[in-house]
Protein backbone atom coordinates (compact mmCIF):
# COMPACT_ATOMS: atom_id res chain seq x y z
CA UNK A 1 0.00 0.00 0.00
CA UNK A 2 2.83 2.29 0.86
CA UNK A 3 4.13 1.62 -2.70
CA UNK A 4 1.23 2.54 -4.17
CA UNK A 5 1.11 5.90 -1.61
CA UNK A 6 4.95 6.60 -2.28
CA UNK A 7 5.85 5.86 -5.67
CA UNK A 8 9.39 6.64 -6.89
CA UNK A 9 7.62 9.15 -9.46
CA UNK A 10 6.12 10.63 -7.03
CA UNK A 11 9.18 11.16 -4.20
CA UNK A 12 10.86 12.21 -7.03
CA UNK A 13 9.13 15.39 -7.40
CA UNK A 14 9.15 15.80 -3.51
CA UNK A 15 12.90 15.48 -3.43
CA UNK A 16 13.22 17.72 -6.63
CA UNK A 17 10.84 20.31 -6.91
CA UNK A 18 11.67 22.54 -9.96
CA UNK A 19 9.31 25.30 -9.05
CA UNK A 20 9.92 25.84 -5.29
CA UNK A 21 10.34 29.71 -5.44
CA UNK A 22 8.78 32.68 -5.40
CA UNK A 23 8.52 34.58 -8.48
CA UNK A 24 10.22 38.15 -9.60
CA UNK A 25 6.90 39.06 -11.07
CA UNK A 26 3.58 37.40 -10.23
CA UNK A 27 -0.12 37.93 -11.43
CA UNK A 28 -1.68 35.70 -9.47
CA UNK A 29 -1.20 34.26 -5.76
CA UNK A 30 -3.37 31.87 -3.95
CA UNK A 31 -2.67 30.20 -0.27
CA UNK A 32 -4.20 27.25 1.51
CA UNK A 33 -3.89 25.34 4.73
CA UNK A 34 -4.81 21.91 5.32
CA UNK A 35 -5.12 22.47 9.69
CA UNK A 36 -5.00 19.35 10.31
CA UNK A 37 -1.17 18.32 9.20
CA UNK A 38 -0.16 21.45 9.26
CA UNK A 39 0.28 22.08 5.25
CA UNK A 40 0.68 25.09 3.36
CA UNK A 41 0.76 25.95 0.41
CA UNK A 42 1.81 29.38 -1.30
CA UNK A 43 1.48 29.78 -5.14
CA UNK A 44 2.45 32.35 -7.31
CA UNK A 45 1.39 32.69 -11.30
CA UNK A 46 2.51 34.80 -14.37
CA UNK A 47 -0.05 34.72 -16.65
CA UNK A 48 0.46 36.42 -20.10
CA UNK A 49 -2.54 36.83 -22.60
CA UNK A 50 -4.38 33.95 -20.57
CA UNK A 51 -1.45 31.48 -20.79
CA UNK A 52 0.39 30.54 -17.42
CA UNK A 53 4.17 31.29 -18.44
CA UNK A 54 5.27 30.38 -14.78
CA UNK A 55 4.47 29.04 -11.74
CA UNK A 56 6.51 29.43 -8.26
CA UNK A 57 5.57 27.97 -4.60
CA UNK A 58 6.66 27.60 -1.22
CA UNK A 59 4.99 24.78 0.35
CA UNK A 60 4.93 23.46 4.25
CA UNK A 61 4.20 19.82 5.22
CA UNK A 62 3.84 16.40 4.23
CA UNK A 63 5.22 14.81 1.75
CA UNK A 64 2.16 14.39 -0.32
CA UNK A 65 1.24 18.23 -0.38
CA UNK A 66 4.40 18.78 -1.65
CA UNK A 67 4.75 16.33 -3.91
CA UNK A 68 1.40 17.00 -5.23
CA UNK A 69 2.17 20.93 -5.95
CA UNK A 70 5.56 20.17 -7.74
CA UNK A 71 3.60 17.65 -10.13
CA UNK A 72 0.40 20.40 -10.32
CA UNK A 73 3.39 23.28 -11.52
CA UNK A 74 4.78 20.81 -14.38
CA UNK A 75 1.60 20.67 -15.32
CA UNK A 76 0.17 23.57 -15.53
CA UNK A 77 2.59 25.77 -17.17
CA UNK A 78 1.23 26.45 -20.81
CA UNK A 79 -1.93 25.77 -19.87
CA UNK A 80 -4.54 28.53 -20.54
CA UNK A 81 -6.47 30.07 -17.15
CA UNK A 82 -9.61 28.81 -18.91
CA UNK A 83 -7.97 25.27 -18.90
CA UNK A 84 -7.04 25.73 -14.77
CA UNK A 85 -10.05 26.99 -14.41
CA UNK A 86 -12.06 23.70 -15.49
CA UNK A 87 -9.73 21.58 -14.02
CA UNK A 88 -11.50 18.96 -11.52
CA UNK A 89 -10.67 17.90 -8.70
CA UNK A 90 -11.08 14.41 -10.66
CA UNK A 91 -8.99 14.72 -12.82
CA UNK A 92 -6.23 16.71 -10.60
CA UNK A 93 -6.09 13.14 -8.03
CA UNK A 94 -5.61 11.21 -11.42
CA UNK A 95 -2.68 13.29 -12.54
CA UNK A 96 -0.94 12.41 -9.49
CA UNK A 97 -0.78 8.69 -10.17
CA UNK A 98 -0.91 7.75 -6.47
CA UNK A 99 -3.85 5.51 -4.44
CA UNK A 100 -5.03 8.52 -1.59
CA UNK A 101 -6.87 7.60 1.37
CA UNK A 102 -9.57 9.59 2.80
CA UNK A 103 -7.51 11.81 5.01
CA UNK A 104 -4.38 11.88 2.49
CA UNK A 105 -6.44 13.47 -0.11
CA UNK A 106 -6.86 16.09 2.25
CA UNK A 107 -2.90 16.66 1.87
CA UNK A 108 -2.95 16.43 -1.75
CA UNK A 109 -5.45 18.87 -2.13
CA UNK A 110 -4.06 22.00 0.07
CA UNK A 111 -1.82 23.06 -3.59
CA UNK A 112 -4.83 22.56 -6.07
CA UNK A 113 -6.85 24.70 -3.60
CA UNK A 114 -4.28 27.28 -3.91
CA UNK A 115 -4.33 27.09 -7.44
CA UNK A 116 -7.67 27.35 -7.28
CA UNK A 117 -7.80 30.90 -5.18
CA UNK A 118 -4.77 32.33 -7.39
CA UNK A 119 -7.15 31.94 -10.13
CA UNK A 120 -9.62 34.04 -8.50
CA UNK A 121 -7.25 36.26 -7.02
CA UNK A 122 -5.37 38.52 -9.83
CA UNK A 123 -3.44 40.93 -8.82
CA UNK A 124 -3.69 43.06 -11.64
CA UNK A 125 -7.26 42.92 -11.22
CA UNK B 1 2.29 -6.38 34.02
CA UNK B 2 -1.73 -6.96 33.87
CA UNK B 3 -2.33 -10.84 33.16
CA UNK B 4 -3.06 -10.45 29.10
CA UNK B 5 -6.61 -9.30 28.42
CA UNK B 6 -6.02 -8.75 24.63
CA UNK B 7 -9.26 -11.60 24.00
CA UNK B 8 -11.31 -9.31 25.77
CA UNK B 9 -10.75 -6.90 22.47
CA UNK B 10 -11.83 -8.93 19.50
CA UNK B 11 -11.05 -6.03 17.03
CA UNK B 12 -7.15 -6.87 18.03
CA UNK B 13 -7.27 -10.16 15.88
CA UNK B 14 -7.18 -7.97 13.17
CA UNK B 15 -5.03 -7.49 10.31
CA UNK B 16 -4.34 -4.40 8.49
CA UNK B 17 -2.32 -4.28 5.15
CA UNK B 18 -1.79 -8.22 5.88
CA UNK B 19 -0.21 -7.43 9.32
CA UNK B 20 -0.75 -7.50 12.80
CA UNK B 21 -2.77 -4.88 14.01
CA UNK B 22 -0.79 -2.82 16.57
CA UNK B 23 -2.98 -0.12 17.70
CA UNK B 24 -1.48 2.21 19.72
CA UNK B 25 -4.26 4.78 19.60
CA UNK B 26 -6.14 4.46 22.83
CA UNK B 27 -5.51 8.05 23.53
CA UNK B 28 -7.77 9.06 20.90
CA UNK B 29 -10.11 6.39 21.79
CA UNK B 30 -9.65 2.75 23.12
CA UNK B 31 -10.91 -0.18 22.20
CA UNK B 32 -14.40 -1.27 23.53
CA UNK B 33 -13.87 -4.36 25.60
CA UNK B 34 -16.18 -7.19 25.25
CA UNK B 35 -17.24 -7.23 28.41
CA UNK B 36 -18.81 -3.60 27.76
CA UNK B 37 -20.16 -4.88 24.89
CA UNK B 38 -22.00 -7.80 26.75
CA UNK B 39 -23.66 -5.00 28.79
CA UNK B 40 -24.96 -2.97 26.19
CA UNK B 41 -26.04 -5.75 24.47
CA UNK B 42 -28.15 -7.52 27.79
CA UNK B 43 -29.95 -3.85 27.95
CA UNK B 44 -30.57 -3.64 24.34
CA UNK B 45 -31.87 -7.22 23.61
CA UNK B 46 -33.78 -7.54 27.02
CA UNK B 47 -34.26 -4.47 29.21
CA UNK B 48 -34.80 -1.86 26.47
CA UNK B 49 -37.61 0.65 27.10
CA UNK B 50 -37.33 4.53 28.27
CA UNK B 51 -36.13 5.73 31.50
CA UNK B 52 -38.30 7.55 34.34
CA UNK B 53 -41.42 7.40 31.98
CA UNK B 54 -43.20 4.29 32.65
CA UNK B 55 -44.44 2.40 35.32
CA UNK B 56 -44.27 -1.01 32.91
CA UNK B 57 -41.69 -3.74 33.62
CA UNK B 58 -38.91 -2.86 30.81
CA UNK B 59 -39.17 0.74 31.82
CA UNK B 60 -38.68 0.30 35.49
CA UNK B 61 -35.84 -2.14 34.63
CA UNK B 62 -34.30 0.03 32.19
CA UNK B 63 -34.31 3.27 34.64
CA UNK B 64 -32.57 0.61 37.54
CA UNK B 65 -29.97 -0.29 35.14
CA UNK B 66 -29.73 3.25 34.33
CA UNK B 67 -29.03 4.51 37.83
CA UNK B 68 -26.98 1.24 38.98
CA UNK B 69 -24.46 2.47 36.29
CA UNK B 70 -24.69 6.40 37.44
CA UNK B 71 -23.83 4.28 41.11
CA UNK B 72 -20.63 2.64 39.62
CA UNK B 73 -19.40 5.78 37.88
CA UNK B 74 -19.82 7.63 41.19
CA UNK B 75 -18.13 4.77 43.28
CA UNK B 76 -15.31 4.29 40.53
CA UNK B 77 -14.60 8.50 40.93
CA UNK B 78 -14.78 8.64 44.61
CA UNK B 79 -18.13 10.98 44.27
CA UNK B 80 -20.02 11.32 47.46
CA UNK B 81 -23.29 10.53 46.27
CA UNK B 82 -24.43 9.31 42.60
CA UNK B 83 -26.45 12.83 42.04
CA UNK B 84 -23.36 14.30 41.27
CA UNK B 85 -22.52 12.30 38.16
CA UNK B 86 -23.88 13.71 35.12
CA UNK B 87 -24.43 11.74 32.03
CA UNK B 88 -23.62 14.05 28.91
CA UNK B 89 -22.90 13.01 25.58
CA UNK B 90 -18.77 12.75 26.31
CA UNK B 91 -15.97 15.28 28.06
CA UNK B 92 -16.70 18.03 25.09
CA UNK B 93 -20.15 18.07 26.06
CA UNK B 94 -19.38 17.81 30.02
CA UNK B 95 -17.04 20.98 29.18
CA UNK B 96 -19.54 22.55 27.44
CA UNK B 97 -22.31 21.87 29.86
CA UNK B 98 -19.80 23.66 32.81
CA UNK B 99 -19.51 26.72 30.16
CA UNK B 100 -23.20 27.49 29.64
CA UNK B 101 -24.44 26.13 32.92
CA UNK B 102 -22.18 27.67 35.11
CA UNK B 103 -20.02 30.16 32.85
CA UNK B 104 -22.84 32.10 31.77
CA UNK B 105 -24.43 33.11 34.24
CA UNK B 106 -21.42 33.02 36.82
CA UNK B 107 -19.20 35.48 34.58
CA UNK B 108 -19.08 38.72 33.96
CA UNK B 109 -16.65 41.04 32.75
CA UNK B 110 -13.47 42.11 35.08
CA UNK B 111 -13.50 38.04 35.60
CA UNK B 112 -10.68 36.05 34.40
CA UNK B 113 -11.19 32.39 33.49
CA UNK B 114 -7.57 30.55 33.70
CA UNK B 115 -6.62 27.40 31.56
CA UNK B 116 -3.03 26.04 30.80
CA UNK B 117 -1.83 26.62 27.62
CA UNK B 118 -0.97 22.51 26.83
CA UNK B 119 -5.11 22.59 26.84
CA UNK B 120 -7.10 19.92 24.37
CA UNK B 121 -9.41 22.39 22.23
CA UNK B 122 -12.25 20.74 23.97
CA UNK B 123 -10.96 22.17 27.73
CA UNK B 124 -9.93 25.92 25.76
CA UNK B 125 -12.65 26.64 23.22
CA UNK B 126 -15.45 26.38 24.99
CA UNK B 127 -13.72 29.03 27.76
CA UNK B 128 -12.76 31.02 24.78
CA UNK B 129 -16.52 31.54 23.77
CA UNK B 130 -17.90 31.99 27.12
CA UNK B 131 -15.24 34.67 27.94
CA UNK B 132 -16.58 36.45 25.05
CA UNK B 133 -20.01 36.04 25.91
CA UNK B 134 -19.87 37.26 29.53
CA UNK B 135 -16.53 39.81 28.64
CA UNK B 136 -14.77 37.67 31.04
CA UNK B 137 -10.81 37.23 30.11
CA UNK B 138 -9.18 34.21 29.47
CA UNK B 139 -5.59 33.44 30.48
CA UNK B 140 -2.82 30.84 30.74
CA UNK B 141 -0.91 29.07 33.03
CA UNK B 142 2.29 28.24 31.36
CA UNK B 143 4.01 25.03 30.89
CA UNK B 144 7.68 24.03 31.91
CA UNK B 145 9.69 22.23 29.20
CA UNK B 146 8.77 18.52 31.62
CA UNK B 147 4.75 19.15 30.78
CA UNK B 148 4.40 20.67 34.38
CA UNK B 149 1.96 23.37 34.98
CA UNK B 150 4.28 26.39 36.45
CA UNK B 151 1.45 27.68 37.94
CA UNK B 152 3.68 29.14 41.28
CA UNK B 153 4.73 31.75 38.36
CA UNK B 154 1.38 32.71 36.72
CA UNK B 155 0.93 36.18 36.74
CA UNK B 156 -2.53 36.96 37.11
CA UNK B 157 -4.80 38.67 40.24
CA UNK B 158 -5.93 35.91 41.69
CA UNK B 159 -8.90 37.78 43.19
CA UNK B 160 -10.16 37.86 40.14
CA UNK B 161 -9.79 34.46 38.62
CA UNK B 162 -13.31 33.14 38.60
CA UNK B 163 -12.35 29.53 37.26
CA UNK B 164 -8.98 27.62 36.86
CA UNK B 165 -8.96 24.39 34.28
CA UNK B 166 -6.53 22.03 33.68
CA UNK B 167 -6.26 18.22 32.77
CA UNK B 168 -5.29 15.99 34.35
CA UNK B 169 -2.92 14.29 31.92
CA UNK B 170 -1.85 16.36 28.93
CA UNK B 171 -2.92 14.48 25.74
CA UNK B 172 0.36 15.76 24.08
CA UNK B 173 2.79 15.74 26.31
CA UNK B 174 1.30 12.61 28.41
CA UNK B 175 2.51 14.25 31.68
CA UNK B 176 1.13 13.62 34.77
CA UNK B 177 -0.30 16.58 36.71
CA UNK B 178 -0.86 16.70 40.69
CA UNK B 179 -4.08 17.86 40.69
CA UNK B 180 -4.19 17.84 44.58
CA UNK B 181 -0.96 20.05 44.30
CA UNK B 182 -1.93 22.43 41.85
CA UNK B 183 -5.40 22.88 43.74
CA UNK B 184 -3.17 23.19 47.06
CA UNK B 185 -0.72 25.90 45.38
CA UNK B 186 -4.32 27.79 43.68
CA UNK B 187 -5.97 27.87 47.67
CA UNK B 188 -3.09 28.82 49.25
CA UNK B 189 -2.62 31.35 46.84
CA UNK B 190 -5.62 33.69 48.27
CA UNK B 191 -5.55 36.03 50.81
CA UNK B 192 -6.90 34.77 53.75
CA UNK B 193 -9.73 37.93 53.52
CA UNK B 194 -10.83 36.71 50.64
CA UNK B 195 -14.14 34.11 51.92
CA UNK B 196 -13.91 30.23 50.63
CA UNK B 197 -17.04 30.86 48.99
CA UNK B 198 -15.12 33.26 46.31
CA UNK B 199 -12.45 30.89 45.22
CA UNK B 200 -12.59 29.99 42.10
CA UNK B 201 -13.94 27.10 40.77
CA UNK B 202 -11.53 24.27 39.73
CA UNK B 203 -12.42 22.02 36.51
CA UNK B 204 -10.14 18.79 35.80
CA UNK B 205 -10.50 17.02 32.28
CA UNK B 206 -9.70 13.70 33.19
CA UNK B 207 -9.85 11.97 29.33
CA UNK B 208 -6.25 11.09 29.29
CA UNK B 209 -6.36 9.66 33.31
CA UNK B 210 -9.73 8.03 33.78
CA UNK B 211 -8.01 4.25 32.40
CA UNK B 212 -5.45 4.72 33.54
CA UNK B 213 -5.04 6.78 37.05
CA UNK B 214 -6.55 6.54 40.57
CA UNK B 215 -8.84 9.19 40.41
CA UNK B 216 -10.59 10.44 43.70
CA UNK B 217 -12.46 13.40 43.21
CA UNK B 218 -13.43 14.01 46.63
CA UNK B 219 -10.00 14.12 47.43
CA UNK B 220 -8.95 16.11 44.66
CA UNK B 221 -10.80 19.38 46.37
CA UNK B 222 -12.13 20.65 42.95
CA UNK B 223 -15.41 21.02 41.30
CA UNK B 224 -16.02 19.57 38.29
CA UNK B 225 -14.06 16.55 36.88
CA UNK B 226 -14.99 15.79 33.15
CA UNK B 227 -14.41 12.67 31.32
CA UNK B 228 -15.52 10.40 28.21
CA UNK B 229 -16.61 7.13 27.80
CA UNK B 230 -14.71 5.83 24.99
CA UNK B 231 -11.24 6.14 26.08
CA UNK B 232 -11.76 4.00 28.88
CA UNK B 233 -12.82 0.82 27.29
CA UNK B 234 -16.52 2.22 26.69
CA UNK B 235 -18.67 3.21 24.04
CA UNK B 236 -18.71 6.28 22.18
CA UNK B 237 -21.35 9.08 22.85
CA UNK B 238 -21.51 8.68 26.25
CA UNK B 239 -19.32 10.95 28.94
CA UNK B 240 -19.60 12.63 32.34
CA UNK B 241 -19.53 15.91 34.06
CA UNK B 242 -18.46 15.15 37.85
CA UNK B 243 -19.71 18.37 40.00
CA UNK B 244 -19.20 18.93 43.42
CA UNK B 245 -22.42 18.98 45.72
CA UNK B 246 -21.46 22.20 47.07
CA UNK B 247 -22.17 23.64 44.39
CA UNK B 248 -25.49 22.48 42.48
CA UNK B 249 -27.44 26.01 43.10
CA UNK B 250 -24.75 27.83 40.88
CA UNK B 251 -25.63 25.88 37.75
CA UNK B 252 -28.90 26.88 35.45
CA UNK B 253 -30.74 24.41 33.44
CA UNK B 254 -28.84 24.47 29.53
CA UNK B 255 -30.96 22.55 27.74
CA UNK B 256 -34.92 22.43 28.36
CA UNK B 257 -37.34 19.78 27.52
CA UNK B 258 -38.46 16.64 28.89
CA UNK B 259 -36.83 14.73 31.82
CA UNK B 260 -35.15 17.76 33.49
CA UNK B 261 -38.46 19.71 34.54
CA UNK B 262 -40.77 19.46 37.63
CA UNK B 263 -44.29 20.64 37.06
CA UNK B 264 -44.89 22.94 33.66
CA UNK B 265 -47.76 25.24 33.04
CA UNK B 266 -48.49 27.33 29.90
CA UNK B 267 -47.09 30.19 32.13
CA UNK B 268 -43.74 28.79 33.66
CA UNK B 269 -41.78 25.90 34.13
CA UNK B 270 -39.84 24.75 37.40
CA UNK B 271 -36.89 22.28 37.09
CA UNK B 272 -35.69 18.69 38.58
CA UNK B 273 -32.83 18.78 40.98
CA UNK B 274 -29.74 17.66 39.81
CA UNK B 275 -28.61 15.25 38.08
CA UNK B 276 -31.95 15.19 36.05
CA UNK B 277 -31.86 19.50 35.79
CA UNK B 278 -28.92 18.65 33.08
CA UNK B 279 -30.09 16.05 31.60
CA UNK B 280 -32.93 16.90 29.11
CA UNK B 281 -34.32 14.88 26.90
CA UNK B 282 -33.93 10.53 26.46
CA UNK B 283 -30.64 9.84 27.77
CA UNK B 284 -28.45 7.56 26.12
CA UNK B 285 -29.17 4.60 28.50
CA UNK B 286 -27.17 1.86 26.74
CA UNK B 287 -24.07 4.25 26.88
CA UNK B 288 -24.56 4.71 30.49
CA UNK B 289 -24.84 1.24 31.14
CA UNK B 290 -21.67 0.76 28.84
CA UNK B 291 -20.10 3.27 30.53
CA UNK B 292 -20.89 1.75 34.13
CA UNK B 293 -19.47 -1.79 32.62
CA UNK B 294 -16.28 -0.34 32.03
CA UNK B 295 -16.20 1.15 35.05
CA UNK B 296 -16.78 -2.56 36.71
CA UNK B 297 -13.94 -3.89 33.66
CA UNK B 298 -11.17 -1.35 35.16
CA UNK B 299 -11.76 -1.83 38.96
CA UNK B 300 -11.65 -5.56 37.89
CA UNK B 301 -8.46 -5.50 36.65
CA UNK B 302 -6.81 -2.36 39.41
CA UNK B 303 -6.05 0.83 38.35
CA UNK B 304 -2.68 -0.03 40.69
CA UNK B 305 -1.94 -3.03 37.80
CA UNK B 306 -2.74 -0.77 35.18
CA UNK B 307 -0.28 1.93 36.21
CA UNK B 308 2.68 -0.51 36.41
CA UNK B 309 1.66 -1.51 32.69
CA UNK B 310 1.69 1.80 31.91
CA UNK B 311 4.59 2.22 33.12
CA UNK B 312 6.88 -0.86 31.73
CA UNK B 313 5.28 -0.08 28.29
CA UNK B 314 6.44 3.82 28.64
CA UNK B 315 9.87 2.96 29.77
CA UNK B 316 10.19 1.10 27.08
CA UNK B 317 8.96 3.05 24.48
CA UNK B 318 11.30 6.11 25.82
CA UNK B 319 14.05 3.88 25.48
CA UNK B 320 13.74 2.57 22.09
CA UNK B 321 13.10 5.50 20.81
CA UNK B 322 16.20 7.48 22.53
CA UNK B 323 18.23 4.69 20.38
CA UNK B 324 17.36 6.56 17.07
CA UNK B 325 19.51 10.11 16.89
CA UNK B 326 17.08 11.15 14.43
CA UNK B 327 13.74 11.81 16.90
CA UNK B 328 13.01 14.34 19.05
CA UNK B 329 10.40 13.67 21.85
CA UNK B 330 8.61 16.26 23.31
CA UNK B 331 8.44 16.88 27.28
CA UNK B 332 9.41 14.22 29.66
CA UNK B 333 5.95 11.85 29.06
CA UNK B 334 5.12 9.50 32.71
CA UNK B 335 1.71 8.41 31.90
CA UNK B 336 0.26 6.30 28.97
CA UNK B 337 1.37 8.93 25.93
CA UNK B 338 3.99 10.21 24.21
CA UNK B 339 4.48 12.36 21.29
CA UNK B 340 7.37 12.73 18.99
CA UNK B 341 8.89 13.31 14.97
CA UNK B 342 11.27 12.05 13.64
CA UNK B 343 13.72 14.67 11.70
CA UNK B 344 12.52 15.77 8.05
CA UNK B 345 9.62 13.45 8.42
CA UNK B 346 6.22 14.73 8.86
CA UNK B 347 4.57 13.06 11.02
CA UNK B 348 1.25 12.39 8.64
CA UNK B 349 3.35 10.56 6.11
CA UNK B 350 5.36 8.66 9.06
CA UNK B 351 1.42 7.63 10.07
CA UNK B 352 0.79 6.20 6.81
CA UNK B 353 3.98 4.13 6.75
CA UNK B 354 3.50 3.13 10.07
CA UNK B 355 0.02 1.90 8.93
CA UNK B 356 0.94 -0.08 6.20
CA UNK B 357 2.83 -1.82 9.23
CA UNK B 358 0.22 -2.63 10.72
CA UNK B 359 0.70 0.22 13.36
CA UNK B 360 -2.02 2.34 14.46
CA UNK B 361 -0.61 6.07 15.75
CA UNK B 362 -2.11 9.59 15.65
CA UNK B 363 -0.57 12.19 13.81
CA UNK B 364 -1.21 15.55 13.75
CA UNK B 365 -1.73 18.40 16.24
CA UNK B 366 -4.20 16.03 18.64
CA UNK B 367 -6.64 19.38 18.93
CA UNK B 368 -3.44 21.65 20.33
CA UNK B 369 -2.78 23.69 17.96
CA UNK B 370 -2.07 26.63 20.20
CA UNK B 371 1.03 24.62 21.13
CA UNK B 372 2.40 23.27 18.62
CA UNK B 373 2.26 26.95 17.59
CA UNK B 374 4.05 28.07 20.23
CA UNK B 375 7.08 25.25 20.16
CA UNK B 376 7.16 26.07 16.61
CA UNK B 377 6.61 22.52 15.82
CA UNK B 378 3.33 22.36 12.79
CA UNK B 379 2.64 18.51 13.98
CA UNK B 380 3.76 15.82 15.97
CA UNK B 381 3.16 11.77 15.74
CA UNK B 382 1.75 10.51 19.45
CA UNK B 383 2.08 6.29 20.29
CA UNK B 384 -0.40 5.83 23.39
CA UNK B 385 -1.32 2.77 25.28
CA UNK B 386 -4.16 0.77 26.57
CA UNK B 387 -4.42 -2.67 28.58
CA UNK B 388 -4.34 -4.46 26.03
CA UNK B 389 -0.62 -2.96 24.79
CA UNK B 390 2.32 -4.69 24.78
CA UNK B 391 6.20 -4.45 24.05
CA UNK B 392 5.47 -6.52 20.69
CA UNK B 393 3.34 -3.61 19.71
CA UNK B 394 6.18 -1.37 20.42
CA UNK B 395 8.85 -3.54 18.62
CA UNK B 396 6.29 -3.30 15.58
CA UNK B 397 6.45 0.58 15.89
CA UNK B 398 10.15 0.88 16.06
CA UNK B 399 10.51 -1.35 12.53
CA UNK B 400 7.78 1.37 11.28
CA UNK B 401 10.11 3.94 12.12
CA UNK B 402 12.69 2.26 10.07
CA UNK B 403 11.18 1.65 6.96
CA UNK B 404 9.93 4.70 6.78
CA UNK B 405 13.60 6.18 7.58
CA UNK B 406 14.39 3.98 4.55
CA UNK B 407 11.91 5.33 2.56
CA UNK B 408 12.29 9.19 2.74
CA UNK B 409 15.69 9.87 4.19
Amino acid sequence: MTDQLYKEEFLFHFKNQNHNRLLKSKSHFGRDVNTSCGDEVLIELSVENEIIKDVGYVSGGCIISTGAISILSDFIIGKTIEYAKALTEDEYINLLGIDLTFARKKCALVGFNALKKAIGNNEKG
Amino acid sequence: MIKDCRSDFPILKRCIHGKRLAYLDSAATSQISKYVLDAIYDFEVNHRANVHRGVHTLSEEASQMFEDARLKVSKFIGAVVPREVVFTSGCTDSINLVAYSWGLSNLKRGDVVLVSEVEHHSNFVPWQEVCKMTGAEIKYISVDSNGDLDIKNTNVDWEKVKLVAFTQVSNVLGRIIDVKNVVKIIKKGYPSKIRATLMPKILVDGSQAIAHLPVNVQSFGIDFYAFSGHKMYGPMGIGVLWVNKEIFDELKPFKFGGGMINEVTYENSNFADMPERLEAGTPNVSGAIGIGAACDYISNIEIKNIVDHDKSLMDYVVSKLREDKDVIIYGSPNSSLISFNVKNIPSHDLASVLDTCGVAVRSGHHCVMPWHKKQNVTTTVRVSFGIYSGFDDIDQLMEGIKKAKGMFL
